[in-house]
This record gives C-alpha cells, structure tokens and sequence, in this order.
C-alpha cells in the first residue's frame, strides 16, 4: 500500500466533530480563526449526540428567577448530585457552564433546534419543562434528533473545513508546545498532518472500551459513543498533558444502571409522564413522577417532593435488585395522549429512536409491554453520579491545558462536573473563544517535524506488511480481559501492578496488522487503549488511601485500606503525566460548595 | 438484529455508507453499498433516519435479544 501523506494548515484545529468540537469550530470561526476540524466518523451524525438528544438542562432565568430560583443556588444543587462535594472535582466549571447555558441553548435555534416554543407548554417561554432528576429537577425536553445535522449545516455555512474519517492519532509537538495533530484518513489511506496554532481535543471519554457494559450495542454503560475510545486522553498523555480522576475511573465511574439507553431515566426522564416500575406480581414499585404546575404557589416545594419520590424509588429499586428481583418498567396505565409525547422523546434519545421504530414495525403497544430493568450494581456511589466528567483532562478555566497550545472541551474534561449535552455544547463554544482570542500571541507552528511523521508512517506500513499479527480486535479484548480482572474494587497494589505488567507485555509484544484503512485505524484504537488503561493502572497505584464511599482499597493482606482525608476539603484531585519516558503525578486542590440549609436537593442528594 | 437495504428502494446516494459511525456500510466493486461489518453495528439508527428513499431498515428482534425482551403484564 502506498499511504499519501497531505499537509493542512489552519489557526485553530479541533479534533473531534461531535456537540462540543462543532460548537468549538464554530465559536473560533466567529472569532475570525481559520478552523479545521477532524472528525473520526462522519460530522453528520458523530458524536454521543449523533442520532439526537431528548433532553437537556441549563440555568433558564425565565423559568427559574420567577420562583425565587437563582443561579447560585442551582450551583449548589449541582455541586450536591455530582462529585464536587467529595472532592474531587472544580466548582467553578458549574458556574461557567450556568453562566452562559441560557445564551448557548437559545442560540441552538438559530440553526434549527427547536428548544422552546412548545405550544402545549404553561412554563415561560414555552420550554418543556420535565421531570429528569438525573441532573436537576428541571431538564428541558427539546426538539434534538437532527442536532448534529443541524451544527454540521452550520459549520459548512461559517466555512468550517471538516475533515470526515480522519482519526487523530499523534499530536505534532515543536518543543513544549503542541503545533497541530498527525491524522489517519481511514478512507483514503492517507496521512493528514495539520500545522495549526492553537489544537482543541474534544473527543469522547472511552471507557465503555475498555470496560464494556454487559450489552454491548443495545445497552451502553452511559452516554459514550462505541466510536469514542479515549482517543483525546491518549492524545493528551502523549504530549504530556495532564489527566485527572482516572484511579477513579473503574468501578466508579460507571453508571450502576446497565441498560442506561434502554430504562431512559425511568421512572421520569423520557418516560415521563407515564413510566412507574413493578414488579414481578405487577405490585407499583416506584410510582411515576409529575411535573409540577408552573402557576403552583408551592412550585419548589413540590419540585423537591418528587425528586425524593425518585431518589427513594432509587433505593427501592437497588434493595429489589440485591434481593436477585426483577423489576420492569410499566406504561400499562398509559392515556393516548401521554403515549404519543413518550414515543415523541424517544425520538429524540439517540438509539432510542431505533426501537421506537422497530416497536412500531412490529405493533407493540407500550401499555401491553413491560421491560425489564437490567441492574448491576458497580459501585457504592448511590445518588452520587460520578461518572461523566469526572475523569479526563485536565484544563484551567479557559480549557487550557498544562502544555502550550493545547486546550480541552466536552466530555474529555476531567473534574469539571457533570458533561452531558449542554455542558458540552457550553465548554465547545468557551473554549473555541478561548483558543481563537489566543492566537494573537501564539507563534506560527511551522513546519511539522518529518522525523514524526516518517515514524508515523512507518507504523502504518508495518501494519500493512504484517501477515502474522494481531488484529486490533483482540489487542482490544486482552485489554478489557486485563481492566474487567483486575481493575474491579477493591483495589490493591498487587492488582495494580498485575496489570501494569500484562499491559506493558501487551503493548511489548503485539504486532499489529491491517489489511485496509478501517483496520489501520482500529490499530491506533488498539494502542490508545492499552496507552488509557496504563493510565488507570498507574494512577491506583499513586493513590494509596481509600477514598469513600466509591474507592476501595486493600493491602498485600487483603485488608482495608483507611482513608488519609475523610473531609473533602482536604481531599486531592490526583493528575497523571507522561515524562521523560514514565509518569509524573500532581495533586490539585477541587472545589466544595457546601450546601446551606434550604435548598431544594438538601436532603435527597445526601441521603 | 440485521441491517437491510432493500435495493429495489435504494437510490445509491449512499448517505448511509457516508454517514455511519462505524463503516457498517461499504461499496462494492460497481460502487453499490452493502453491508459489510453488521456486527460493528451499535444500533444509533442513523443510517435508517436519514434514508431518503426508505431503503434501509435496522431490525432487532425484541424479544431475543437480552434486553430487548417482554413480558406480558399479569
């Protein structure tokens, strides 16, 4: 095979093409940067948002200053339901995404995302308002199946150049600055090196990789795509920038909910306004949930009332499930009405829309169904969801990374709270602004190294020549077999190590191979894996103590480990970093907003 | 679960080929699209929802695959 090698230029490279790369392109583009983006699948309908996005949040001033809700005190609530207040996280994420979420989430219908405007609705300004306790007592369902059709029309509009199939796979380091990335354009078997001032990584985290969830396909562990492999942490950690949380990431760090697409928040969320689960004798187990009459004088009264509805109906769901008892989730009480505005939000949940059309081709009638709710339970978390942002990279509050030139968005953030839909959209556009007003001082990144490229290539032509090797698939494999034996809590030093060890054999010993450009880049996913497992691995041997109530630890003996810092706040955000051929580690200090008497979540969150 | 175009349908834009996150889709020889890596597929229902022509359905069989499966209510 005779690969091509093409050299780009642009001032600001983003690498990833899903809601935050495209609202990165399309910020630094408004800035008047020249902007190129590398998107590994197809811009269209890439990304955890590719096939849409049902609901969202965000600090709505219509809708929530009228019921004496302010901004800070959603900060608070924030804090309480994601890490924050363990420790390990920083606040002031919170505070910039809420900050500017109304401004980003309106601004989606200039490219034609209906958000608001919904005729049925009595809240302010006509959003539809929706029981998704998940992130706070008032997420928002929007119009978001064609999202990414819609940021890949505008990025066209605003002259964007997007590179579709063409995967990241080094970034191009001049000194301690990085000055662009070394792509693989798997459909043309080319090299793509692109020289650009300033790189933003806004890939997907990619644990459901490395960890996969029990069903593969119809049941992804969270949010992830399949297609996200951790390619921006990989990438970071090989320019020597740092990633955060990550001894964290096992165990921790994955939702106890198995079938997360398929329950689609139930009760409420997406089965709202009609979802209850039962069980076995068909015995209401968890009742549905209400949304809560705008005009109610005890409108945020009755908000916190249903959120403990569900908190409570969590732990009766994970008694049940301890018990070996199955629950289902029940619509049989259905009207037509709330039916047809069910199947309307599911057709905006990503795959979800799938089923609803294979429900439909088959005549199944929700209300005649139940489902069965698949529970495995990981971790000793409870309400705390710790999983999205939790771990990734790490970034001052202008998205900069701890190398020059390099910045971060999206669901590759590490310690900056909970990244789903709009933080993602928010942190996209924040840091293209911030890169694109950067690029005044930064230097012209020149020429790129050829001694890079050439070993680049190298790799690519081995893998091509390689009649006897292993395929990308079972490189994968080893890995998950490695991380699903050994990194499952508690953890130890002996397991750490154990896997260290298989992972640097792994890494020694393959010899990649691949007959075409699919294959070559399944090959750079391979050795990122193995690159973000070794990560995980070193940073639970860095951190010593237990950390409750999500990170268990036993010695040589098997015996627990204590805490070092019982209270948050002298609690350590753990970084890792590749140097001088090892790993460096640092400790940063999170961020606590402990809650005041009062608010909503008050009880709830910290039962 | 199987994908399936119906090439009677099937106009040859390839969007599905061009759009699907995991290169499920190929072209052969004559430039025709197939389906090439079924088992990469992971269910986003991209490829279905922008099918201009109806052509091309995604089919999971609901009550054999481990969590698509029912049952009925007592």
């Amino acid at each position: 095979m005779a690969t091509q090698i093409r050299y780009e230029k642009a001032d600001v490279l983003v690498i990833g093409g899903g809601l935050a790369g495209a609202q990165a392109a399309l910020a630094a583009r408004e800035q008047g940067a020249e902007v190129i983006v590398l998107e590994q699948a197809h811009v269209t309908r890439s990304g955890n948002a590719g096939s849409g996005v049902d609901h969202t949040h965000g600090y709505i001033p219509t809708v929530h200053e009228p019921k004496g809700y302010r901004r800070e005190d959603m900060e608070y609530d924030k804090a309480n339901q994601a890490f924050f207040n363990l420790g390990f996280g920083r606040v002031e994420f919170t505070d910039l995404f809420l900050e500017h979420s109304y401004e980003v989430l309106t601004g989606l219908e200039k490219y034609g995302v209906k958000v608001r405007g919904f005729t049925d609705s009595p809240f302010p300004e006509q959003f539809r308002v929706v029981p998704q306790f998940h992130t706070i007592p008032t997420s928002l369902h929007i119009d978001g199946r064609d999202i990414k059709v819609a940021l890949a029309g505008a990025l066209e509009k605003a002259g964007v150049r997007v590179f579709n199939r063409v995967q990241a796979v080094e970034l191009l380091k001049k000194g301690e600055r990085v000055t662009g990335a070394i792509g693989y354009a798997t459909r043309e078997d080319a090299l793509v090196v692109i020289s650009a001032k300033a790189t933003i990584l806004a890939t997907s985290g990619g644990f459901d990789r490395i960890a996969p969830p029990i069903n593969p396909g119809a049941g992804k562990n969270d949010h992830p795509s399949a297609t996200g492999y951790g390619a921006g942490a990989a990438l970071a950690l090989g320019a020597g920038a740092q990633l955060v949380n990550y001894e964290f990431a096992l165990g921790g760090g994955h939702s106890a909910w198995q079938n997360h697409g398929f329950m689609a928040g139930a009760p409420g969320g997406t089965w709202y306004p009609a979802g209850r689960v039962v069980d076995d004798e068909g015995n209401v187990v968890v009742d549905r949930l209400t949304v809560v009459d705008y005009n109610d004088p005890d409108y945020w009264a009755k908000n916190a009332e249903q959120l403990k509805v569900f908190f409570q109906g969590r732990r009766i769901i994970e008694e049940y499930a301890s018990q070996g008892r199955q629950l289902y989730l029940d619509l049989s009480a259905a009207t037509d009405e709330e039916l047809a505005y069910i199947k309307w939000a599911l057709g905006n949940e990503g795959e979800m829309w799938l089923f609803r059309e294979n429900l439909d081709a088959e005549n199944i009638d929700l209300r005649k169904v139940q489902v069965p709710l698949a529970y495995r339970k990981q971790t000793s978390v409870r309400d705390k969801s710790v999983g999205l942002g939790l771990y990734g990279i790490f970034t001052d509050l202008s998205f900069q990374t701890n190398v020059k030139g390099l910045f971060a968005a999206g669901a590759e953030l590490g310690a900056a709270g909970a990244i789903d839909a709009s933080p993602s959209l928010t942190f996209g556009w924040l840091a293209g602004r911030a890169a694109a007003e950067k690029l005044n001082s930064a230097p012209d990144p020149g020429e790129p190294d050829r001694a890079q490229v050439d070993r680049v290539l190298g790799k690519v032509q081995q893998r091509y020549s390689e009649l006897l090797g292993d395929s990308a698939k079972s490189v994968e494999r080893q890995v998950q077999a490695i991380v699903g034996v050994l990194g499952a809590p508690p953890h130890s030093d002996r397991k750490a190590h154990t896997a260290v060890r298989l992972l640097e054999d792994l890494k020694r010993k393959t010899r990649l191979k691949a007959e075409n450009g699919y294959e070559i880049g399944k090959t750079f996913e391979a050795e990122a894996l193995i690159e973000i497992a070794l990560a995980v691995f070193h940073a639970i041997l860095e951190r010593k103590e237990a950390v409750q109530p999500f990170y268990d630890r036993v010695n040589d003996k098997g015996q627990p480990v204590p805490e070092k810092a019982e209270k948050s706040e002298e609690r350590k955000i753990l970084a890792i970093r590749k140097e001088n051929g090892g790993y460096a580690f640092s400790y940063h200090q999170g961020s606590i907003k402990a809650r005041p008497e009062g608010y909503l979540l008050t009880e709830s969150a910290t039962g | 679960m199987a994908n399936i175009i119906d090439y009677e349908k099937c106009i040859g834009c390839n969007l599905c080929y061009e759009r699907c996150p995991e290169s499920v889709y190929d072209l052969d020889d004559a430039g025709r699209v197939y389906v090439r890596r079924e088992e990469e597929c992971w269910l986003c229902g991209s490829c279905q929802m922008d099918c201009p022509a109806d052509a091309l359905k995604v089919k999971f069989d609901l009550n054999v695959a481990p969590l698509f499966f029912f049952k009925e209510p007592q």
